[in-house]
């Protein structure tokens, strides 16, 4: 099933190679993730650049590999907005990276309910 | 990717360690590595992961470069000071793309980068290089190890074998004021050797040689050669026995191809005379203070070691010397240094040196700093040996010899008797015990051929004459000489009360000395007259007394006959 938010080659293969797996890797990927928005939520609103940069790295790196290369390339101006210390815009993307984060999160969470054969 | 390219053999398996604190990454990752077949030990911060390397002494670390409770570069640093000499890959997880990053990550040691997404392919090309590179690094260390321990236990040996090769090989009296030399070095052991010692004649003796080869075939050569060189020397023997004995123990010890080209010189300062041995050696150049003239001196010989004694010639050549006449004496290295270019100083270099019109003193001088120059920044690729010999004025002659007298013990004048009583009679020979002592005198052991036949014809005629009073008349004819023996034999068996005393006395002289012999029995003696009767009719029985009496300078038979007194003169040099 086509995914707006996921590349499906990408998922495919982490399908193929955890199996039973990868509801196991969706939900830590939820899980640490989750804990990283919620830290650079508080980040942006107090301009902690390095927070910012590291957080955002952190989220950019684990969502490429999941196979979310658009919110990862989010991620990646946030980071280097942390990186530069630039505050300007920041809400603005942090709020399309919490958008694109629920929704990358809802698919995989659909994507993982269903059985192996179908990726 | 398909199972049939990740499922990979076990023959390769890696033992890794990943450190990344995003526990989802760190799943996909540790899920590819297992599928590769490698062992897997995980740490979520950079603190566990130096923790964990200690543990597990991982083959290959896979670490993030952003963690919390120490970064990845930090724990690269601790790593890569863990592994030693060992080379350990440190691979940084990142998706950092600015330069400078990559930078840091680099200087902290570490060798590669994977980024996110992880690709499995792209991982497993990355393991299998870095697991050639630490086979390559491991043989590496171990030739390397190996070399070092080698180099060591080579330089250990050697330095036993220098400390045992200085006693034996030590340069003896070179450091006399008539010598200069100039030897350089190109191993531990040096292929040519130079050694000078004073004789008890009052010669100088000095020998170069240029072993083929150096270093430990080398030395092993010089051991014999030194040790030879010095014995006889100090012993009094003569050049032409001291050459042919080295000779001839070179020939017996050292294999075919190793020999030693050599020089050796005895110089007399009262004669005033120089005897010279050459083989293979480059002729060496006598230089005349008079009449300023050289004189080449060719190496006619092939060198020591070459033949068996029984072709060899051991015959020196004779030059008479002058005082401030120089002698120079070098080895092949001269010839063949190389200049930087790799030209050879050359024949016509060292002749054109040695024709130069200068005082002889400053020829040695001369040839060395040539040599220096021509050599300039390349390398010596021989053993370079010059030795420069002035013959000396009386008082410097003088007190070389005095110092050399000095510093030797020798037997010179003394006294001894030694009886021999019956049970010693039948079963003691004592001709080794006495020419031995003989031979402690220094000059007297040359004449020890002929002492030995004086002494033993002395010592047969107390015997049988006059202990056991046996007729040499008997030994006239065949049965009469089987009669002798049996009855030399029995009467030797029924021996109590009888003996033979041997007395020796020595005295130096400025040319040699007087050893005087006193053979008494306890027989009763003979009539002194038979003797005469002897010297006229030599027949074989009688043959003792005459031949003592022409090697002898007197031979007294003191009555009533059992004392027979020999007065054996000896000079230097028989």
């Amino acid at each position: 099933m086509p995914g707006r938010y996921l590349d499906a080659r990408v998922v495919a293969e982490l399908k193929e190679l955890l199996g039973e797996g990868f509801p196991l890797l969706v939900e830590r990927y939820v899980g640490d993730c989750g804990k990283r928005m919620q830290r650079l939520k508080s980040a942006v609103e107090t301009s902690d650049f390095a927070t910012i940069f590291h957080e955002s790295h952190g989220v950019k790196g684990s969502s490429k590999n999941i196979g979310a290369t658009r919110l990862g390339v989010l991620c990646a101006e946030l980071e280097h907005n942390g990186q530069a210390e630039v505050a300007a815009g920041n809400e603005q993307l942090f709020a399309a990276i919490e958008q694109e984060f629920a929704d990358v999160c809802c698919e995989l969470e659909n994507l993982s309910t269903i059985s192996d054969n179908s990726g | 990717m398909s199972r049939s390219e990740s499922g990979s053999a076990s023959e390769s398996s890696v033992s890794i360690l990943v450190a990344e604190d995003s526990i989802s990454d760190r799943m996909i990752l540790e899920t590819m590595l297992r599928r590769g077949g490698h062992n897997v030990s995980s740490a979520e911060d950079g603190a566990q992961a130096v923790e964990l390397f200690r543990e597990t002494k991982p083959d290959l670390v896979f670490l993030d470069v952003m963690m919390p409770n120490m970064n990845g570069i930090e724990a690269a640093k601790k790593i890569k000071e863990l592994s030693g000499d060992e080379f350990i890959p440190v691979v940084f997880l990142t998706s950092l793309a600015d330069a400078k990053s990559l930078a840091t990550c680099l200087e902290s040691g570490g060798d590669d980068f994977l980024s996110k997404p992880f690709n499995p392919i792209v991982l497993e090309a990355k393991i299998k290089a870095f697991q050639r590179m630490r086979e390559m690094n491991q043989t590496m260390i171990r030739q390397k190890n190996l070399i070092e321990t080698n180099n060591k236990h080579l330089l250990q040996e050697q330095t036993v074998a220098k400390q045992v090769f200085d006693k034996i090989a030590h340069s003896g009296t070179l450091d006399l004021p008539i010598i200069r030399y100039y030897m350089s070095a190109l191993a531990v052991f040096n292929g040519d050797v130079l050694l000078a010692d004073i004789s008890p004649m009052g010669s100088l003796f000095v020998i170069l040689g240029d072993f083929t080869g150096h270093g430990l075939p080398a030395a092993i050569g010089s051991m014999p050669l030194a040790s030879t060189f010095h014995g006889m020397v100090g012993k009094g023997f003569t050049l032409n026995d001291i050459i042919r004995e080295i000779n001839g123990k070179l020939h017996a010890t050292l294999p075919v191809g190793l020999f030693c080209c050599a020089s050796c010189i005895d110089i007399n300062f009262s004669k005033r005379r120089m005897l010279i041995w050459s083989g293979g050696l480059p002729d060496g150049a006598l230089y005349r203070k008079n009449d300023q003239s050289v004189t080449r001196i060719a190496s006619k010989n092939l060198p020591l070691g070459v033949l068996p004694n029984r072709e060899f010639n051991a015959e020196p050549l004779r030059f008479d010397l002058e005082e401030g006449d120089h002698l120079l004496l070098w080895s092949d290295g001269i010839q063949e240094a190389r200049s930087a270019k790799g030209d050879m100083f050359g024949e016509d270099r060292l002749n054109a040196i040695l024709d130069q019109e200068c005082q002889a003193c400053e020829v040695f001088e001369n040839i060395i700093s040539s040599v220096q120059n021509h050599i300039g920044e390349g390398e010596e690729d021989d053993d370079l040996s010059l030795v420069d010999i002035v013959f000396p004025d009386k008082e410097t002659a003088e007190e070389m010899l005095a110092g050399a007298s000095n510093s030797r013990g020798r037997l010179a004048d003394w006294k001894m008797s030694l009886q021999l009583n019956a049970s010693s009679l039948r079963n003691f020979d004592p001709m080794p015990l006495l020419v031995n002592i003989t031979s402690e005198v220094p000059g007297l052991r040359q004449n020890s051929s002929i002492l030995y036949t004086v002494l033993s014809e002395l010592y047969n005629n107390a015997v049988e004459h006059g202990v056991l009073g046996l007729e040499s008349s008997l030994k006239a004819s065949a049965e009469g000489f089987a009669q002798y023996y049996r009855l030399r034999d029995e009467r030797l068996e029924s021996l109590s009360n009888q003996w033979v005393t041997i007395e020796f006395e020595h005295q130096m002289e400025d040319s040699g000395g007087l050893l005087i012999i006193r053979m008494l029995d306890s027989g009763e003696g003979f009539d002194a007259t038979d003797t005469s009767v002897d010297s006229q009719k030599p027949t074989y029985f009688g043959r003792g007394l005459t031949l003592i009496s022409q090697m002898c300078e007197k031979v007294n038979i003191i009555p009533p006959g059992n004392i027979v007194e020999a007065h054996f003169r000896w000079n230097f040099e028989g």
